[in-house]
């Protein structure tokens, strides 16, 4: 019996003491508490240079547990940046802005305005700091337009259709990211192509892009706009690498990824991907790469962007910019 | 005498024969086929007229599940099973489906080691894979009962058992000297496939090793672990949750009585690789209990010790049959707003669409409306008490008693601690044996009462009760003609919380909800049984829901009922 | 510590090891008590033994070409149609077992295969008559039959459930897809002569219907009857919407005598909030006396259709008896057969056609997804022996049998109890099956160079509108019809080979004034004449001849609708002839092949014309 007894005690013996935690989850007196506000919102400054690598610090207390947001919006862009959690104080680790933008456009230098909002609670919180220069990404910037024409040392195609407005736009209030952006707009009956862009490296002063070998750490980033009521855009972007390192791109031994956008939303958006994602396409169906079917984004020599529409369909437009690579995380905006 | 032995003789022969002629039967057939048609009528209390949602409708189908079993040699076997379904008023070729309901494969090699591969029920402990079934109302009246018996059957509910696919593996090894036998059991299962993007495939694999140390001792080593692996997307990070446990079993004689200690410790692992976000649970568990049978009185005595961790992890046993995430078939939309009508005992107990047909790695919702005390059964998190109960049965009649005193071991919100009770009483009486008729007629009755309080917790107290009583009566009109009666009632009123959780599982809010629900379901019938598998019923029932924040609504459902299984 | 036990305890597995003796497995079944962990069931312990599989495969193809076609036609005047379109599969399974002594199952399953060139993709499979549970008990009130799930074929009464029967005059050259494999290859054509009927399958006079079905026999004091509950084809539909019926009969016997008491409910709700019932009633007596030679048997009760918009007591009355006389000899038997059914009684699952609800058929029919079915609210100028509503009429038909002549011979005079419709529907028995290929898949209505055909199932109907109608657009006068009926069947031998010939004749006209007989002349609103001859040759065991020829002539007044162009009313010529042979393939199965030639032209009406062939070929085995 005495060894039975010794069996049943392993389990016993074997095991490890249970954490100590008495409560799990918000304690519920703060939950069910009367709200009150103990030490005022505000910002710990009036101006930033985000450039300069200034952040805007936000900070309140409360008398319990609350669920907050703070909505800061560009007096003249109409950015805004969200922020939000669940506290009993707001400091640096969850209320600290460094310039970045929840909903697009990018935030210019402008006045903007800062807002704590708390659920069910009508009291209104107000900041405002001024922004003497936004935010800078780090990253290898193909292109924002801003030069206000194309690079000669791109490659453009754009077909004659009918109601064609294809070129760099200078539209301060409409543009996501300073003043210019690509349009890209137009009726093509014949064909799926309204126009492309090529964005050969040789234009950067080498034959391929300034990219690590790691594709898990290299992701590209662009802004698209779209529009309603028109014909939906596809935006294909191809990625061409040049694995012999001949400073040409073969079609028949050699990688090209793909990425397939189609447009069907409305306004700017950011869109991301990693570079390992990446696949290649065949007529918009996964397909094996022609090449050594490894991701080389340091073999990377083209950029393509091809606009697409149904031709069935009648007119498309679209507008695209700030086309960026950045190491590590896709574009925070 | 010699000429009766050669009787007996042929007799076996003709036996044997019979034997040989059925082992050769390569393709056999089993399955099942039910029809079924309802007519429901839905009544609303609203202060607004309802003009938008339909109040009757009318639905039902028929179906076959035809399994070809198939024998290719002595040690090989195989399933397939096709599910041809009609849907209730589709003519000629409409609302017709094909399924292919399971297919497996059975063997044995070198007469050793039993093997499966496909579709299998299973289950080990209750602590690591094991359908509790923690909702399900207990002793249910027929009326109730049969449509509860297609909810086991149509997803897979045997002996606590989940439905799973995968592979299962037992053998068996003899020993002469300090154990008897040591039975080891294991297997591995897909609980989901990787989308190639963002979820991995993932994995539940586990053993049990049982030794079987006398005729009266047993201990088993008992692991159940679910993993992601690794490389099936490119996210690096893996889910993993471990648990081990040793359970054992003591059985002595003492006099002409018995008694019987079970026992089941371990612990489990709950993490993720990489994401640092995610929390590392772990924790263990202890559930012991002695029975004492005493045959002279017909009854047995049961007293138990559980202590599960806050922590305590385990997929397999903590995946409930219930999702109460899912909507009802039957009107799911009601009132003039077309609300989300809440689940009644009708859907419960009836829906087979409320229910799940194998583990879910996901933490499960839980209704405190049904379960407060145990909704994940004897795996439940964060109880610790003692248990007993009471078992006693006769030819005429049978009475069972259980109570669970329990308590929270990490507050919810507070440090103060609820107290947790669930009292069941349920008795059947074989009333022909007292009326001394030859027509059967058993009456049964249950009461199951939960509790909840927490003191002391300023805002955070709670004092809330569910009462569940059932009723039932099946009366033989004449020989496999029965009239079926039940009742079954529902009452949960007080103050709670619910918890809401984040993708990590932690939780991150405490909602206070105030419960005056009353649910009162009544049925009656008829029945033929064909055979103990085979039967037809017409049926009435009527579920009355009154909601403390929602219209009260009744629904009223007329069905007819056939089911085979063969 | 935690080493130190792992240690002891591989220390303690390997010295047991040592004692250790695989345990043989000897069976694939396990006990399942050996153990609580592990794959359950440990065992299957009970299989079903006797699946039974039966069916047939029918294959047929058309190939049509028509010189002169509808416009509709006119860019495909060639057609190659595979397959049938009549919900009729190419491969039928019938699969049943028996699971205890008396419970049973049965289902079906079809493939088709459209045979259009794009293979697998285009295939399809389905069942036919849904899945089928059956089971039977005695008690010490009577034996009952349980059929449940669907579709089941049956009948109750002729106003209740029940389809028309007929006095089986009827062509026999173009093949029904129900037609029965024959043992001999003339079996069909001699039975048709011998026995006045075909050998029918077993839905022939039955309708359908899904749900369960309770019959009850040997009651006490000789009672029977049965319950049914759930949907008719014309009442089904997947969607949840409550159109259900219930139905049912009570009946008792009198040594040979019966009666019996039956009635038919179908009520669903015309709009999806349910405010809005709709529905119908029809409750009966009907009775069967046999004395002698002579027999007395009928059906009298009352029925009623009610919306919303129909008085809620709008019962009327339904009566048909009929009379068998008493037989004057053994070649002669004659049946009278009177009929009134009053416009308010309404059941399209009833042998009666309606004529005179209007919004009955969309409305009962609301489930869709059932049976496309029209139903038709116009007056109908039908064969003798089927009823409609809003009609009273008496039926003659004597039967005379000689050795190798045989005749069947019907009058009918019918009268309209209110002039309801501006409408007459009129069928073109010549070329019907041809013509309704025209349009495949669906039962179009409304189709046709002058929107006046409609096709229903496999045949096609015409609509004439009449022009004397008032403000409402109701006729000023009821309609009044006459139709005389000839069936001639001749027996002989030619060339030591049986030869067996078959005329069919129908005259109808509808006017407004009572006539004895079929009005042929012009006064009639209209007068259809249709004759087909058949002959059947068996050449030898294996190969039978089969030739026709059919010609219908259609002439309507200048009291019903003209031409626009020709300012003329319907006057319409058709022609068809056509050969072909029926070929033995062995037991249960045939080739059966036609060619037709049809010619069908309205001098009134320019468009109204066709002319050109088709071709058939059916294989049909049974197994």
């Amino acid at each position: 019996m005495k060894k039975y007894l010794l069996l049943l005690s392993i389990p016993f013996v074997i095991f490890s003491c249970r954490k100590d935690n008495l409560v799990e989850g918000p304690n519920i007196d703060d939950l069910l508490g009367e709200f009150g506000i103990t030490e005022a919102f505000k910002a710990d400054r009036d101006t930033v240079n985000f450039a300069n690598g200034e952040n805007v610090l936000f900070t309140a207390k409360f008398n319990k547990l609350t669920d907050w947001e703070i909505h800061i919006t560009g007096q003249n862009s109409g950015a805004k940046k969200v922020m939000s959690g669940q506290s009993r104080e707001i400091n640096a680790s969850n209320g600290t802005w460094e310039g970045s933008t929840t909903d697009l456009p990018f935030f210019k230098a402008e006045n903007c305005d800062a807002e704590l909002i708390i659920p069910d609670i009508t009291d209104t919180y107000t900041e405002s700091v001024e922004v003497r220069a936004p935010k800078t990404n780090a990253g290898f910037l193909l292109s924002d337009f801003e030069s206000g024409v194309f690079d000669p040392g791109w490659t453009k195609f754009v077909q004659t259709g009918a109601d064609m407005d294809w070129g760099i736009k200078n539209d301060a209030s409409g543009s996501p990211e300073k003043n210019h952006y690509l349009n890209m707009a137009g009726t093509v009956s014949w064909d799926w192509l309204i126009g492309l862009l090529d964005f050969n490296a040789t234009a950067y002063g080498a034959n391929t892009f300034p990219l690590s070998s790691n594709a898990d750490n290299e992701y590209f980033n662009c802004l698209l706009y779209g529009e309603a009521g028109n014909n939906e855009s596809v935006i294909l972007f191809q990625f061409k690498e040049d694995e012999n390192s001949d400073g040409t791109f073969n079609e028949t031994n050699e990688d090209m990824y793909a990425l397939e956008v189609r447009v069907n939303w409305e306004g700017w958006q950011l869109v991301s991907v990693k570079y390992s994602d990446l696949t290649a396409l065949e007529n918009g169906q996964p397909a094996t790469p022609k090449g050594n079917g490894v991701h080389n984004p340091d073999k990377l020599g083209i950029v393509s962007v091809l606009d697409l529409a149904d031709p069935a369909q009648g007119f498309a437009s679209t507008r695209i910019d700030y086309l960026i690579f950045t190491q590590n995380n896709a574009l925070q905006p | 005498m010699k000429r009766k032995s050669t009787y007996g003789l042929l007799v076996l022969l003709a036996i044997s024969l019979g034997t040989v002629a059925q082992s050769k039967k390569k393709v056999s057939f089993v399955g099942g086929a039910r029809s079924l048609m309802t007519n429901n009528q839905l009544l609303v209390t609203d202060s607004l007229p309802d003009t938008t949602s339909v109040k009757r409708n009318s639905g039902g189908y028929a179906l076959i599940d035809l399994g070809v079993n198939i024998k290719p040699n002595d040690n090989t076997e195989i399933l397939g099973m096709f599910r041809i379904k009609n849907d209730y008023g589709g003519f000629w070729g409409a609302g017709v489906n094909f399924d292919v309901r399971q297919l497996w494969l059975k063997g044995i090699i070198a007469k050793k080691v039993r093997y499966q591969i496909g579709d299998i029920n299973l289950k080990q402990t209750p602590f690591t894979l094991y359908n509790h079934q923690a909702d399900r109302l207990d002793d249910l009246p027929e009326v109730f009962g049969m449509q509860s018996r297609v909810v086991d059957y149509e997803k897979f509910y045997r002996r606590n058992t989940w439905r799973q696919q995968g592979a299962n593996v037992d053998f068996a090894l003899n020993f002469s000297k300090y154990v008897k036998e040591v039975n080891f059991n294991g297997y591995m299962l897909r609980l989901g496939a990787s989308n190639f993007a963002s979820i991995p495939d993932r994995l539940m694999g586990g053993a049990t090793v049982g030794v079987q140390i006398t005729d009266d001792l047993y201990v088993g080593y008992n692991r159940a672990s679910v993993f992601d692996v690794k490389g099936t997307v490119a996210d690096s990070n893996t889910f993993h949750n471990n648990v081990n446990t040793i359970n054992a079993k003591y059985t002595k004689a003492i006099n002409k009585n018995t008694l019987t200690v079970r026992a089941e410790a371990g612990k489990s692992l709950s993490c993720q690789t990489f994401d640092t976000l995610a929390p590392e649970l772990t924790d263990y568990f202890i559930n012991a209990s002695a029975s004492f049978e005493v045959p002279k009185i017909k009854t047995t005595f049961t007293l138990g010790y559980l202590n599960v961790g806050p922590d305590f992890r385990s997929i397999g046993a903590q995946s409930k049959a219930i999702n109460y995430g899912n909507r009802p078939v039957l009107y799911g939309r009601y009132t003039n707003a077309q609300a989300a009508r809440s689940l009644s005992l009708l859907d419960v107990i009836a829906d087979d669409g409320l229910y799940n047909r194998s583990i879910n790695p996901q933490m499960a919702q839980y209704n405190q409306g049904y379960n407060i005390v145990m909704p994940f059964g004897m795996a439940t998190f964060n109880r610790n008490g003692i248990y007993a109960r009471v078992a006693h049965k006769t030819e005429n009649y049978s009475v069972r008693a259980e109570t669970y005193l329990l308590s929270e071991i990490r507050g919810m919100g507070t440090t103060a601690l609820r107290n947790m009770a669930q009292h069941k009483l349920n008795a059947s009486v074989n009333l022909n044996n007292y009326l001394k008729t030859k027509n059967k007629f058993k009456m049964h009755a249950g009461l199951n009462i939960q509790t909840s309080k927490r003191t002391g917790a300023s805002l955070g107290n709670v004092d809330f009760k569910r009462n569940i009583i059932t009723a039932g009566l099946q009366y033989e009109l004449f020989k496999n003609m029965e009239i079926l009666g039940g009742l079954t009632m529902l009452s949960a009123k007080g103050t709670e919380f619910t918890e809401d959780r984040n993708d990590y599982e932690e939780v991150t809010y405490f909602n206070q909800t105030n419960y005056d629900n009353q649910q009162r379901l009544l049925g009656g019938g008829l029945k033929y049984n064909f055979t103990d598998k085979i039967y037809l019923s017409a049926y009435y029932q009527s579920i009355q829901n009154q909601l403390a924040n929602q219209a009260d609504y009744t629904i009223n459902q007329f069905g007819i009922l056939y089911n085979m299984t063969f | 510590m935690n080493i130190k036990i792992l240690v002891c305890t591989l220390l303690s597995v390997l010295s047991v090891s040592a004692h250790a003796q695989e345990v043989t497995i000897d069976s694939l079944q396990e006990k399942e008590a050996d153990t609580d962990v592990g794959i359950f069931p440990k065992r299957i312990t009970e299989t079903l033994d006797g699946l039974r599989i039966s069916g047939y495969y029918r294959f047929i193809g058309n190939y049509r070409d028509m010189k002169e076609s509808y416009p509709s036609m006119q860019n495909n005047r060639r057609n190659i149609f595979i397959g049938d379109d009549a919900q009729i599969p190419q491969l039928s399974l019938n699969i049943s077992g028996r699971v205890s002594e008396t419970t049973s199952f049965g289902t079906d399953l079809f493939m088709w295969t459209p045979m259009t060139g794009a293979g697998q993709a285009e295939n399809v499979k389905g069942l036919n008559l849904g899945v089928n549970l059956y089971g039977s008990f005695n008690t010490d009130f009577g034996s009952f039959n349980v059929r449940a799930g669907g579709i089941h074929w049956y009948e109750l009464s002729s106003f209740t459930f029940q389809t028309n029967r007929g006095y089986n005059r009827y062509s026999l050259f173009e093949r029904n897809p129900w037609d029965p494999a024959t043992k001999r290859v003339d079996s069909r054509y001699d039975d048709f002569f011998s026995k006045g009927a075909l050998g029918q399958d077993r839905r022939w006079g039955m309708q359908a219907f899904q749900g369960l079905i309770v019959d009850g026999a040997s009651l006490p004091y000789d009672f029977y009857g049965s319950l049914m509950y759930g949907k008719t084809q014309l009442s089904g539909g997947v969607n949840p919407l409550p159109n259900n019926t219930i139905a049912g009969k009570i009946g008792k016997k009198f040594k040979n005598n019966t009666v019996a008491i039956n009635t038919f409910n179908n009520v669903t709700f015309s709009d999806s909030t349910q405010k809005n019932r709709i529905g119908l009633n029809v409750l009966t007596g009907t009775f069967d006396i046999k004395q002698s030679k002579f027999q007395l048997s009928g059906e009298i009760g009352a029925g009623r259709y009610y919306s919303n918009e129909t008085d809620k007591n709008n019962w009327g009355e339904a009566i048909s008896v009929k009379l068998n006389l008493p037989k004057l000899s053994k070649k002669h038997n004659t049946e009278i057969h009177y009929y009134r059914i009053s416009p308010k009684v309404l059941n399209n699952n009833g042998s009666f056609i309606n004529t005179s609800v209007a919004e009955a058929p969309s409305y009962l029919n609301n489930s869709g997804n059932t049976q496309a079915v029209i139903v038709a609210p116009n007056s109908t100028m039908n064969a003798i022996g089927q009823m409609v509503n809003n009609r009273q009429g008496l039926e003659i038909n004597t039967d005379l049998n000689f050795d190798k002549f045989k005749l069947s011979l019907g009058y009918s005079i019918s009268a309209e109890l209110e002039n309801l419709s501006n409408k007459i529907n009129y069928g073109h028995p010549i070329n019907n099956i041809a013509r309704s290929h025209f349009y495949r898949w669906a039962f179009p209505s409304g189709v046709g160079p002058y929107q006046n055909l409609n096709k229903i199932y496999r045949g096609v109907y015409e609509t004439l509108d009449l022009l004397e109608v008032d403000a409402n657009g109701l006729p000023l006068q009821k309609k009044f019809y006459n139709s005389l009926e000839v069936n001639a069947k001749y027996k002989t031998k030619l060339l030591n080979k049986n030869l067996y010939v078959f005329y069919l004749g129908q005259f109808n006209s509808a006017q407004n004034k009572l006539k004895p007989i079929t009005d042929f002349s012009d006064q009639a609103l209209l007068r259809t004449y249709y004759h087909q001859l058949e002959a059947y040759y068996k050449i030898n065991k294996y190969l039978l001849w089969c030739n026709y020829i059919g010609f219908e002539r259609i002439i309507a007044s200048y009291r019903t609708e003209l031409d626009a162009v020709s300012l003329k009313p319907k006057n319409q010529t058709g022609f068809g002839f056509a050969t072909g042979f029926d070929i033995y393939l062995g037991k249960n199965a045939g080739l059966y092949l036609r060619q037709r030639w049809m010619n069908y032209a309205d001098s009134s009406f320019e468009l109204d014309r066709f002319k050109g062939f088709e071709t058939t070929a059916e294989v049909k085995i049974f197994f």
